[in-house]
């Protein structure tokens, strides 16, 4: 961790100019790990046949899990039925197992 | 100095797009929905790492998203088993919930949907909160829904929220998107909206963009709160306008959903705007908070369930799930303090047709 003070320019908002930030910068090897995030998503959506192993560690979740995660504290932009991992977390924690209750409910909808 | 943090969010598509901003250093707090995490997916190993380095910095910040804080039914107590886990792996510097209510009836979750100022609202909602807290181990708080369905509803919130965060010496998060959002679909000023707030409890401001709607019964503009776009200049000025009147302002979060930033356009706007926002927030005149306090006791006798608030909160979801009209569905409830509009109502329809889960 480094915290330094440096002054940030903003060409939008001159008026903040050589304003004194105290900034907050984490590890590299965490920002390492962000930016392999994206180019391993990249390679697998272009089918690529890289070995991911390479640019991140395998704890890393596949693919699959990245795919749709929204917050249910906002509003879907679209209508569709959600593919939403956090309801398979809170159905996780009730101990839901019947699949069938959570398909969609009757009402045309998905 | 007021600090300025992001929402974290697990897709690769945010780790492209905030990777320079956190390698930049702007990032000084991040906030977490801890409960996303609760499944049996794992987080990334880089949201973990992330979430261990602030954490270690003090400036790692919870929000939960499914407790229902004002829900009449749910597993509440599952839930507070988790959170202990929870803070018993990190430490967060404070935790927030929605201030209004998911899933009831037949269903066990849906988006928050808001509840009157009444007692046996306030009297569960309290009682809720203390658990929150005594479970939790720091402070808590509130923040206000961008969701309203009346104009009683977005005038009273202020009021819910004071009442709720007395008891607990709570902190109030102000999200300003979903302020500015009540204001437009409701047609009050924003400043009449804050008239009852305790904004000297405000210690975190949110920001986030939305979507312009069209209400279906009447035409009307309305103000979505989706989270899927670039902060408009109108919740910049009210960031400028209000953060001033907050004394124990700590930090301002940007949210943005992380399936929004699924393209390299995406993205590079994402940061310029981030950018922005965090020099506006350095500008902006700084405060000397008062120490964070947590409640030393809480009130933790069993919770009595208000019957006629479960009715309430049963009817109101299966309404809005089966698109019942609001004339009719306001005869269906059982109390006079719940009006509802028939624009938001069918908003809140569409909402709980796309988060409404059944209960098993």
């Amino acid at each position: 961790m480094k915290n330094r003070p440096m002054t940030m320019h903003n060409p939008h908002h001159p008026e903040v100019d050589a304003v004194t930030h105290q900034l907050t910068t984490p590890d590299r090897g965490i920002l390492a790990k962000m930016a392999a995030a994206g180019l391993a998503v990249a390679a697998v959506a272009a089918g690529a046949t890289v070995a991911l192993a390479a640019v991140e560690p395998a704890a890393e979740p596949s693919a699959g899990h990245s795919e749709v995660i929204s917050h249910p504290g906002t509003e879907p932009s679209e209508t569709e039925w959600p593919d939403m991992p956090i309801v398979d977390a809170i159905k996780e924690m009730m101990g839901i197992d019947d699949q069938d209750e959570w398909s969609c409910p009757p009402c045309g909808l998905g | 100095m007021i600090r300025f943090g992001l929402s974290l969010m697990p897709e690769p598509g945010f780790a492209t797009a905030a990777e320079p901003l956190f390698s930049e250093g702007i990032v000084s707090a991040v906030e977490w929905s801890f409960d996303m995490g609760w499944g049996s997916d794992p987080t990334p190993a880089w949201l973990d790492e992330l979430l261990d380095f602030y954490c270690e910095q003090g400036w790692l910040l919870g929000h939960g998203v499914s407790y229902s804080l004002l829900g009449a039914a749910g597993r509440h107590e599952a839930w507070l088993d988790r959170l202990r886990e929870e803070v018993e792996r990190r430490r967060y510097r404070w935790i927030t919930e929605h201030i209004g209510f998911v899933g009831a009836g037949r269903f066990s979750f849906s988006a928050p949907l808001p509840m009157p100022v009444a007692d046996d609202v306030i009297q569960l909602g309290t009682a809720r909160l203390g658990s929150l807290a005594a479970a939790a181990g720091v402070p808590v708080g509130v923040e206000n829904l961008a969701t309203c369905l009346s104009i009683r509803d977005a005038h009273d919130q202020g009021r819910l929220v004071s009442e709720l965060l007395t008891a607990v010496d709570g902190i109030a998060l102000l999200d300003l998107h979903n302020l500015w959002c009540q204001s437009v679909n409701t047609g009050v000023a924003v400043q009449d909206l804050l008239d009852a707030f305790p904004l000297d409890r405000v210690r975190e401001i949110h920001v986030a963009g939305g979507r312009p709607d069209v209400g279906a019964h009447s035409g009307r503009t309305l103000r979505r709160d989706t989270h899927d776009a670039l902060v408009p200049d109108e919740v910049v000025y009210l960031l400028t306008s209000i953060a001033p009147r907050c004394p124990n302002l700590e930090v301002v979060i940007y949210e943005r959903l992380g399936t929004s930033l699924d393209s390299t356009e995406a993205q590079d706007l994402y940061r310029q705007d981030v950018s922005r926002l965090a020099a506006v927030v350095a500008a902006l005149p700084a405060t000397a908070p008062s120490p964070l306090t947590t409640p030393q006791t809480v009130d933790l006798s069993p919770i009595e369930i208000p019957a006629q608030l479960q009715r309430t909160q049963a009817e109101l979801l299966e309404g809005f799930y089966t698109g019942v009209d609001a004339p009719t569905l306001q005869q269906r409830l059982d109390r006079d303090d719940y009006p509802l509009d028939p624009d938001l109502t069918a908003v809140a329809t569409e909402l709980t047709r796309t988060w409404g889960r059944l209960r098993a």
